[in-house]
């Protein structure tokens, strides 16, 4: 079955649809769309692009969680990012390989839950909100379209324990500041999974007392500790390097950044 | 004793803290394996085309690294400017290949030689990839780098001063390759549904004796000619970063600089396109085709008549009149259209903004 009915509800173990290119065209065509009216493309339009997947995950559950998670946070802002990565990676099961096309994503934007990206997103200008619906390029968190981006921010996250379970924390830590996404996920930096593990264990500070949060450090530290560490993987290539060494190298750069922003201000 | 190297300083590629030979490592696929069948030996061992194998569940290459005799001695002091009288052949240092798949979020890297130790020769290893992991394409780049820190009793006793810049700390980048490239599945990049994009060798194309293509400085060509039912855009291979940015963008540096180099290319493309179909539209044919004719217009017919709500079939009879009456005018019309649909300053804008940090 490759179509996809907008009046039926949502299920666990749904097929999934695939969205072809042609269908970016319906966003500019149909800008009411990306204003909020979610109505505004006509089903016969986008019909001839709906495509199968060949895969399922499950809908309602998701539908449910997300609908929650919206209740709960202030709209437009970046308060749900932490809890949707978890929510939707959870219960989209799929391989890297499989995630890896953008046209599934695009359906979960305008099939699905073109609600939520209105929750999650402002609209600025057609250009930029368009970006939240359909993925411009391989940059997760600049032009990665809302799930695409929460899932594969997930993905690269997230571990998975020794008894199957997967730990979602480092998750929920990577999307704690905007900063820390945006300056990461971005680059090519991100791909090497040690490098993310040992930026996210370097950067976030621990907190004193366990019924404290920890939180990422400042954004000052962020943005330089970053920059640095980045310039590094031309001296340093990252793949020759385990999670410890690059934990050092981190820890080292941080010392130094913290040092300096210290005596800038002193 | 230079303990750390100071990360912030600004370092180039060419630019490097420390002594290192880049481009020294003689880097190949020796032969790959689908599923455990028997290995083939590929046509090109530096560019491999699997999109033809479907359904794989596992790969395996062999991976060869060639090290050069000379580079060892030039990078390692244990075994270079050594006070020894036989100094060792083999030096702390590892070949690793690094391999990228862009499409899913995957770098990792493997270690070729054994027990942090190299010697000039051939070193080789197998790299397995899971069809779960690995999608469109997967590039393959070799490293040297230092496997072990160089002590400072090492360096005094092989009477190294203070001075000298050989790399001391593990994991420095000694020399790299020329990657592989490893297609796994076809991918098309641009969406345009009217336009086909590929790439291709001018020069290459040029040996043939008749050819379409224009000489091999040019970036890019429509083919309009070859078959008028299928325009093709080609970007000319022969200029490697315009073609690598363009397909395997890479980060926000390459995508907006992409977006660029789309701009500029589409910008002609369409006005081309755009004047030839005007050009050979027919109000009394019962079908409009080729496809991408009615496709174009309906593209631009808006930006073409600005406010006088034409359809496309209307806006294509306009400018064919006008394009016999005024030439001026009809190619203004057709310039403006074509920058009202790109929008190039919203590009340039967002690539100063966020490149350029304006």
């Amino acid at each position: 079955m490759n179509d996809w009915d907008p009046n039926a509800d949502l299920e666990d173990g749904q097929e999934l649809v695939r969205l072809a290119d042609g269908a970016q065209s319906l966003l500019s065509k149909y800008d009411e769309f990306l204003r909020g009216n979610h109505d505004s493309i006509p089903h016969s339009e986008l019909k001839p692009h709906i495509q199968s997947a060949g895969l399922t995950a499950d809908l309602a559950t998701l539908e449910e969680e997300l609908r929650e998670l919206a209740a709960d946070t202030t709209p437009e802002t970046a308060q749900a990012d932490p809890e949707s990565a978890v929510i939707i990676h959870r219960n989209v099961d799929l391989s890297r390989a499989e995630a890896s096309d953008s046209g599934l994503w695009s359906a979960f934007a305008m099939l699905y839950y073109p609600w939520f990206v209105d929750h999650r997103w402002a609209f600025n200008s057609v250009s930029a909100m368009k970006e939240k619906f359909w993925t411009q390029a391989r940059a997760l968190d600049g032009k990665a379209s809302t799930f695409e981006r929460a899932w594969w921010i997930a993905e690269l996250t997230c571990e998975e324990k020794g008894d199957g379970s997967v730990d979602y924390e480092p998750t929920r830590r990577a999307l704690s500041k905007r900063r820390f996404s945006l300056l990461v996920f971005d680059t090519p930096m991100a791909r090497y999974e040690p490098a993310v593990r040992a930026l996210l264990k370097v950067l976030y500070d621990e907190p004193e007392d366990d019924d404290e949060d920890g939180e990422l450090a400042e954004n000052e530290v962020i943005d330089e500790t970053i920059k640095r560490f980045r310039k590094s993987g031309s001296v340093f290539p990252y793949e020759g390097q385990r999670k410890s060494d690059l934990e050092e190298t981190i820890r080292n750069i941080r010392s130094e950044v913290e040092k300096s922003i210290k005596a800038s201000k002193s | 004793m230079p303990s750390t190297i100071k990360l912030n300083r600004s370092l180039k590629y060419e630019t490097f803290p420390h002594h290192c030979e880049l481009g020294e490592l003689n880097f190949w696929i020796k032969e790959y394996s689908v599923d455990g069948d028997e290995a083939v030996q590929p046509e090109d061992d530096r560019r491999l085309d699997l999109t033809e194998y479907q359904g794989w569940s596992e790969i395996e290459f062999t991976l060869c690294v060639d090290v050069p005799d000379s580079l060892l001695g030039d990078v390692l002091p244990e075994i270079g400017e050594s006070t020894v009288v036989d100094p060792p052949d083999e030096g702390p240092a590892n070949v690793v290949v690094a391999g990228h798949c862009v499409s899913t979020y995957t770098r990792a890297g493997t270690v070729l030689n054994n027990g942090d130790e190299v010697s000039a020769g051939t070193v080789d290893d197998t790299l397995t990839i899971s069809e779960d992991d690995i999608a469109d394409r997967l590039v393959l780049r070799p490293y040297l780098l230092r496997s072990k820190p160089l002590k400072s009793e090492t360096e005094s006793s092989l009477g190294l001063g203070s001075g000298h810049d050989y790399a001391t700390e593990p994991g420095a980048l000694l020399s790299d390759g020329s990657e592989c490239r490893i297609e796994i599945t076809e991918h098309e990049p641009g969406s345009d549904d009217v336009l086909q994009v590929e790439r291709t060798s001018f020069e290459r194309e040029n040996e043939a004796d008749e050819t379409p293509f224009p000489p091999a400085d040019r970036m890019y060509y429509l083919d309009l000619k070859r078959d008028p039912n299928n325009p093709v855009l080609y970007f000319n291979e022969d200029h490697e970063q315009v073609v690598d940015i363009v397909w395997n963008g890479d980060g926000t540096y390459d995508d907006l600089t992409a977006e660029l180099i789309w701009d500029q290319v589409m910008t002609p493309v369409w006005a081309r396109m755009t004047q030839v179909a005007a050009d050979e539209y027919d109000p009394d044919a019962d079908e409009w085709t080729p496809e991408w004719h009615p496709a174009v217009f309906e593209m631009l017919s808006e930006y073409l008549y600005e406010g006088e709500d034409k359809s496309p079939p209307k806006a294509a009879e306009s400018l064919q009149k006008e394009l016999g009456e005024s030439p001026m005018a009809a190619t203004e019309r057709i310039d403006q259209a074509v920058q009202g649909l790109l929008e190039p300053a919203e590009q340039v804008s967002n690539h100063a903004q966020r490149v350029g940090d304006r």
